[in-house]
């Protein structure tokens, strides 16, 4: 009975408010979850749209893919760079229209299909308790004695493959001579983040592949200031977080006023506290002082999505080689 | 001849169902037809592991069935209840309490250190296969249980008359049983183990740990190639069907129904009750310390949850009931040979295939999201139906062959029969059953939230949120809630069905 209550409560609640517009946002789980910042920006663009903003939770390509030009989604936010050449491949996106320039990024950007909103650096994050000596660099990673590093699968994460790629940057024809010295130190790998940073802050490894925004997380909310992000003197690949616009949207106007949204300063203020990661378009001096105060990469790597495309495969494979002896 | 029907009619309802997606997924990309050699040694090593999963894991399962049904002691009853509890665990939650006890900075190594030896290392190939014997070695048990349970007293009377040896005895009373439910349980496992992926992955310790299951992930979310994806999926139902096939062919041994008589008269030697003791103390230790560990871990926090994680408790409580409800009555429909092959497809195909393919069956229809929730409450359904058929096929059997011919004489058939004869002498295994399934479902983090929940969340999503948002400790305490709603949904039905 209750069920049918909770069925008819869905149904009514979708008629209710027929008579707003509304604007169909596809955004992944995390993303929308009452910890992410989906429900604060839903609350800020919903007070000057006139409109109703619906998240809709999932996967973004593969639905994208699955629903074709039938989809109803107007927006498409939480893709990331290693997805992008198949979601341009689809052909459902426009052009984003907006201000390339305004962006404050550690690289300059050129994409006028898919903008950042967010922003990080990919990196080893350790427990300062556990260890003292921190690596300074893939090789000190290496030649530690007995660390116990979790990292994420290519395969099945994006993280994953960030790194991946990130190595093979930098070692080029040798990365496959690097995972073989840096898998004795490999505790294990994860099919995501999610699982890898449980095993880290259950104490199962000193070290996790991250984000460097994630030390903000345990300072500002747990008030815990012994998890730090190891930064490296190669540089770090860049991470960025995209919106695009659907080619098809019956929201056009509202889709191109979202995509204001975004580059605004209460979207941009928004995105430190809810989603762990820097402003895209917002000068460093701007960020919350935890953010300003993190330590900073001097390099930024960022592999353009062809030529990404091209090397995944093979750095996949060596990967895949060096850790399966 | 109206009882086949049934079978015949719910066997090609519950094809369609299961086949529909994998069918429209071909339909909609094609199907790929080459294997590289990452494709083939991944099928490889899942063939492996699954194989030493399940051979081990019904082996360990002979002693401790025949323990528990030799032996009476205190606490009995509650034990039998909470070995239940693997099984019906997240796996996300699983896995970390195995690791609590058995990792890098688990109680088994601190203890190692504390008395001066090295540690032991849980990732590798041994890690697997002690994850997934957790995982199906109490399944393996109850199954086992039931069975002996049905043995009866009659039997036990008799061979404790004519005083015979231990191997004797083991061929008199328990060959017979073991023959019969043994290859079941057996090929069930092995299909279970066959689409494990996260648990496989991270205590395998890396790549060499590969799976099917994971090929499929990585071509449908990172490769985008559907058709290799569902070429993928075609494999893993091939390995499935063929090993319950097997198993099938594998001669079932005449048994014989006594009149009820549960008081056994059977007194077991020193000997046996040394054994018992050791195998039961040493299986408790197995399956509760990790469970300890995450009640442990979990307890401190679940008191000051949100409240939207007891709202999508709340959710996740009545998709269980329907979806439990769905699947025994699916169950007792298919109680036939055919019925066990035809059901294990619901472990055999991929959930990831499974949700894009019902994903892209209901797109014509409408609104796939709005119809989230009934389409998890029977993919649920279909998902527990294995184990569901698994436990009340054997008594349903042993009904149809003893009672036939008397219900025929006077006259006691159709509907009246499955009335008074059918549903009333299976009401334990039917219990057991409901339990089974309320609780796989309650765990189970539906197969539609992979492609947008739209409005719904349930307890396991909420809890990969919270992880995914760095909130490991209230994810724990979420993990903690889940399983003990899951235990308990188990243990209710498993109690109605002791006595009602």
């Amino acid at each position: 009975m209750r069920f049918l209550i909770f069925l008819t409560g869905i149904i009514l609640a979708t008629s209710a408010s027929a008579n707003k517009p509304v604007l169909t946002v596809y955004a992944p789980d995390y993303f929308v979850s009452e910890w992410g910042p989906g429900p604060s920006i839903e609350e800020a663009f919903e007070k000057t749209c006139e409109c109703d903003l619906k998240f809709s939770a999932g996967d973004l390509v593969p639905r994208l893919i699955l629903e074709g030009s039938s989809t109803e989604a107007d927006i498409v936010i939480g893709l990331n760079t290693d997805v992008t050449k198949k979601a341009r491949e689809t052909g459902l996106f426009a052009p984003h229209q907006q201000n390339n320039g305004s962006l404050f990024l550690p690289i300059k950007w050129n994409d006028d299909t898919f903008l950042p909103f967010n922003w990080s650096f990919v990196s080893f994050v350790y427990d300062e308790a556990k260890i003292s000596q921190p690596p300074t660099s893939f090789d000190d990673l290496a030649n530690m004695k007995n660390a116990k590093i979790v990292i994420q699968d290519p395969r099945s994460s994006i993280s994953g493959l960030a790194l991946v790629l990130w190595v093979k940057e930098i070692y080029g024809d040798k990365a496959k001579e690097y995972w073989s010295k840096l898998a004795p130190n490999i505790v294990t790998v994860t099919k995501g983040w999610s699982e890898a940073y449980g095993l880290f802050t259950s104490g199962e490894a000193e070290i996790v592949l991250s984000f460097n925004t994630s030390p903000a997380y345990h300072i500002s909310v747990e008030n815990d200031q012994t998890k730090k992000a190891a930064i490296f003197e190669e540089g770090h690949y860049a991470y960025f977080e995209l919106v695009g616009k659907l080619r098809q949207s019956n929201q056009p106007e509202l889709a191109d006023k979202f995509m204001q949204f975004v580059l605004s300063n209460e979207f941009q203020s928004l995105i430190p506290f809810t989603n762990w990661s820097y402003p895209a378009a917002q000068d460093r001096s701007e960020w919350p002082e935890v953010f300003s105060k993190l330590p900073f990469p001097e390099k930024a790597y960022f592999l353009s999505e062809d030529k990404a495309n091209e090397m995944r495969k093979k750095a996949i494979e060596e990967w895949r080689a060096a850790l399966s002896q | 001849m109206a009882r086949s029907t049934v079978t015949v009619i719910s066997s090609v309802f519950l094809v369609g169902l299961l086949l529909g997606p994998l069918i429209s997924l071909i339909h909609f990309s094609g199907l790929s037809v080459s294997l590289n050699s990452s494709d083939i040694a991944a099928i490889k090593f899942t063939c492996v592991q699954a194989a030493y999963s399940a051979t081990l894991s019904t082996l360990i399962a002979i002693p401790v069935a025949k323990a528990l049904k030799r032996q009476k002691f205190f606490g009995k009853q509650f034990v039998v209840l909470i070995l239940g509890a693997p099984f019906i665990l997240p796996v996300i939650v699983a896995v970390l309490g195995l690791i609590l006890v058995f990792g890098n900075n688990g109680v088994v190594n601190n203890i190692l250190n504390l008395i001066g030896f090295a540690p032991v290392k849980i990732y590798g190939f041994w890690g697997v296969i002690l994850a997934h014997i957790f995982f199906n070695l109490p399944l393996a048990i109850r199954i086992l249980l039931q069975a002996l349970n049905n043995v009866p007293g009659e039997h036990y009377r008799l061979i404790s008359s004519l005083k015979l040896s231990f191997v004797q005895k083991f061929f008199a009373l328990d060959w017979p049983v073991l023959k019969k439910v043994c290859p079941g349980i057996w090929a069930v496992i092995f299909a279970i183990c066959l689409s494990s992926f996260s648990v496989a992955l991270t205590l395998g310790g890396g790549p060499k740990a590969t799976t099917v299951e994971l090929a499929i992930y990585q071509s449908f979310f990172y490769d985008l190639d559907f058709s290799k994806a569902a070429q993928l999926a075609l494999v893993q139902v091939f390995l499935v069907v063929s090993v319950v096939l097997c198993s099938q062919f594998i001669n079932t041994p005449k048994t014989v129904l006594g009149l009820d008589i549960k008081i056994a008269n059977y007194k077991p030697s020193f000997f046996e009750k040394i054994i018992d003791a050791l195998v039961i103390i040493g299986i408790l230790l197995f399956i509760f310390t990790p469970l300890i560990m995450i009640l442990f871990y979990g307890f401190a926090n679940i008191f000051s949850l949100p409240l939207s994680v007891f709202k999508a408790a709340s959710l996740s409580i009545q998709i269980a009931i329907l979806s439990s409800f769905m699947s025994v009555f699916f169950g007792l429909c298919l109680t036939t040979k055919m019925g066990e092959i035809f059901g294990s497809l619901g472990i055999a195909i991929s959930p990831i295939v499974m949700g894009a393919g019902t994903f892209l069956m209901l797109k014509n229809f409408g609104n796939p999201y709005l119809l989230a929730v009934p389409v998890t409450v029977v993919v649920n359904a279909l998902v527990s139906l294995p184990f569901v058929i698994r436990i009340l096929k054997p008594s349903a059997l042993e009904i149809r062959k003893e009672f036939d011919n008397l219900s025929h004489s006077i006259g006691l058939t159709g509907i009246y029969w499955v009335w008074w004869v059918y549903l009333r002498r299976l009401k334990r295994p039917i219990g057991f059953s409901l339990g089974v399934a309320a609780a796989l479902s309650m765990g189970d983090l539906g197969v539609i939230v992979l492609f947008g929940s739209g409005e719904i969340t349930t307890l396991p999503l909420k809890i990969y949120q919270l992880m995914g948002s760095y909130r490991v400790e209230e994810a724990l305490a979420s993990a903690l809630l889940l399983s003990l709603l899951a235990f308990g949904s188990f243990a209710f039905f498993d109690k109605l069905g002791r006595t009602l």
